[in-house]
């Protein structure tokens, strides 16, 4: 009979805060985004109408060019139009990145099984789609929130603590119009990634349920005669939203009320974590 | 505090699929082997010790904590699977490293425990290599080296033998020795029997979701009646030793060997069979080796479970 001697030893050394864990998917989730270079150009592309905006705004509070074109204010007004179309373009260049970024995030985990080396460590279910959503919400939220919220405080250091006292409505729509918009799709990103192990179905499939949804609202509401339809319009209902957030009156988007909107898309969420929760099983389950 | 991985009454269903069913073992510090055919609910036991799978039924502890004190629990247990789940485009060191940073150890640590499992399984040269590049032994390894990075004091390895050299075969069961050795608890789930006596101090043998046996082979062989044990005697007169053991109650068989040195008996009782033999012995029978035949995990499992479902 073997006896055994109890001499090994377990770690005993300092650790780090369990709640900046997730953030080790990130490490090599990055690297791996942007091993293509295709894919690094044109997230640096991405920043040029940033750039571009916002020596827009310096130009439009310059003495000298204001002389040169005989203006006496800007040549642009800049309120929540402007944001709101600033936004708009990002959005689209946005939901582009996610389609390319998100398929290579959680369908290879699955794809080899590898999830269960992640839940056999201190690191949970929740942790890991917070560490994976991140990479898709910190590239998103670096072409979208802060470029936005750079583009306020330069205005509001060109014009000074009034007109950033009088337009705070404007950097308090920029966050809150962002974070749904990253909220929505991160989500979308990883359920469908999480769905379809296949990458190029996958990223097709993110920007498939803005046009599938969009022809479906439209057939329910010529089909039923309403506007409910659109509660299952994300693009619809993202608009909705921002234009409330901005203050921009928006016609077209008035059929559903702004509480609505903010369920709907409240309710995605939700639905989309329902679908992350399914899909990321540790074990194959018999059925 | 118990230092053994507890079973419960533990039953696990996947819907209305069984997966385990009532299930109680207490298995000791050492290696230990879970043999059974596919579909038998190795995986499912070795999910639940691992603390991926929570039990329908039962209490699972490992070493006296319980799964849901996550942070201590997942401390203490090593898994690796038997899939290739290696994320695109890390070197051998960096994939040891990515996993062990979950564990919240610093850079610091990250790094020495990374190396201390690396060079454990012989990996040091190709660390630096991807591992898209890897034979599968070398995946295998490494895959072992992200198990015991962390120092755990229960190691669950799926299929931990596949693919490996003869070479790298005995260096890793060296290995499970060793860590047995330093008292910590190695469950491994194989399909070659006939490693399984080499390799392990217990073996569970599972069928449809039940523990069919379980404990040390010798002992597992003795309890089964149904089946007389067979030994293997070689001498120099093995016809007139035939003829004697014929007149004995408790044998069941005498074989002849092709040879014509040596007979192989089937008895109902080893322990009388033995002694029986000294005394013939004693009469002028010149007996060279005495060995039961089927006195390991491959005979029992054949006894048990069934030689048509072995090895699948």
């Amino acid at each position: 009979m073997a006896v055994y001697k109890r001499t090994y030893k377990g770690y005993a050394g300092p650790l780090t805060h369990p709640a900046t864990r997730f953030l080790v998917l990130q490490r090599y989730a990055f690297r791996a985004v942007f091993k293509s270079r295709m894919l690094l150009m044109a997230y640096m592309a991405c920043f040029i109408p940033c750039i571009l905006v916002i020596c827009v705004l310096y130009l439009n509070q310059n003495a000298t060019v204001l002389a040169l074109i005989q203006q006496k204010a800007g040549f642009i007004k800049v309120n929540g139009s402007f944001f709101l179309n600033f936004l708009a373009f990002q959005s689209v260049l946005a939901g582009v990145l996610t389609a390319f970024i998100a398929p290579s995030l959680i369908s290879p985990d699955l794809t080899n099984g590898a999830l269960g080396m992640y839940m056999s460590r201190p690191f949970s279910k929740a942790e890991y789609v917070l560490g994976k959503g991140a990479v898709i919400a910190f590239l998103t939220g670096a072409i979208t929130m802060l470029p936005a919220m750079l583009m306020f405080f330069v205005q509001s250091s060109l014009l000074g603590w009034n007109w950033m006292m009088n337009n705070f409505y404007l950097a308090n729509g920029t966050f809150f119009s962002c974070a749904i918009l990253i909220a929505v799709l991160t989500l979308l990103g990883l359920a469908m990634s999480a769905m379809v192990r296949w990458r190029i179905v996958a990223g097709a499939l993110i920007l498939a349920v803005f046009a599938i949804g969009k022809g479906f609202a439209a057939m329910i509401d010529s089909i039923m005669r309403t506007h409910n339809g659109d509660y299952i319009d994300i693009q619809i209902l993202l608009t909705k939203v921002s234009t409330n957030l901005f203050q921009v009156p928006a016609p077209i988007v008035d059929e559903i009320p702004i509480v609505g909107a903010w369920i709907a898309l409240l309710a995605i969420c939700g639905f989309l974590l329902w679908i992350l929760n399914r899909k990321l099983r540790v074990c194959e389950v018999a059925r | 505090m118990s230092a053994d991985i507890v079973f419960e009454n533990v039953s696990k269903f996947y819907g209305e699929i069984l997966g385990v069913n009532r299930v109680n073992l207490s298995i000791p510090p050492g290696v230990t082997s879970l043999v059974g055919p596919n579909g038998s609910g190795k995986t499912t036991l070795m999910n639940m010790i691992a603390g991926l799978l929570r039990p329908s039924r039962g209490r699972v502890v490992v070493c006296g904590v319980a799964p849901e004190e996550s942070e201590r629990f997942f401390r203490m247990v090593g898994y690796s699977t038997q899939y290739d789940s290696f994320p695109r485009g890390l070197t051998g060191f960096e994939f040891v490293e990515s996993y062990l940073r979950l564990y919240g150890f610093s850079a610091k640590d990250t790094k020495r425990l990374a190396w201390e499992a690396i060079d454990r399984v012989g990996l040091r040269e190709a660390s630096g290599r991807g591992t898209a590049s890897y034979s599968k032994g070398m995946r295998q390894r490494i895959r072992l080296a992200q198990a015991i990075a962390h120092r755990p004091r229960v190691l669950i390895l799926d299929e931990p033998l596949n693919g490996l050299d003869p070479l790298a075969r005995a260096e890793t069961i060296a290995l499970f020795q060793a860590l047995a050795a330093e008292g910590s608890h190695v469950l491994i789930s194989t399909h070659i029997l006939h490693e399984v006596d080499l390799i392990s101090d217990h073996v569970i043998m599972m069928n449809q979701g039940y523990v069919v046996a379980e404990g040390r082979i010798r002992g597992m062989r003795d309890e089964i009646a149904e089946h007389p044990m067979q030994v293997l005697i070689r001498c120099d007169k093995p016809e007139y030793l035939a003829s004697r053991l014929f007149h004995e109650n408790q044998v069941v068989e005498v074989r002849l060997h092709a040879d014509r040195a040596g007979l192989l008996v089937r008895t109902k009782n080893a322990d009388g069979f033995y002694k029986l033999l000294n005394h013939i012995a004693l009469n002028g029978v010149q007996i060279e080796s005495v060995a039961p035949a089927d006195d390991d995990a491959q005979s029992v499992y054949e006894y048990l479970i069934g030689s048509e479902e072995s090895t699948k």
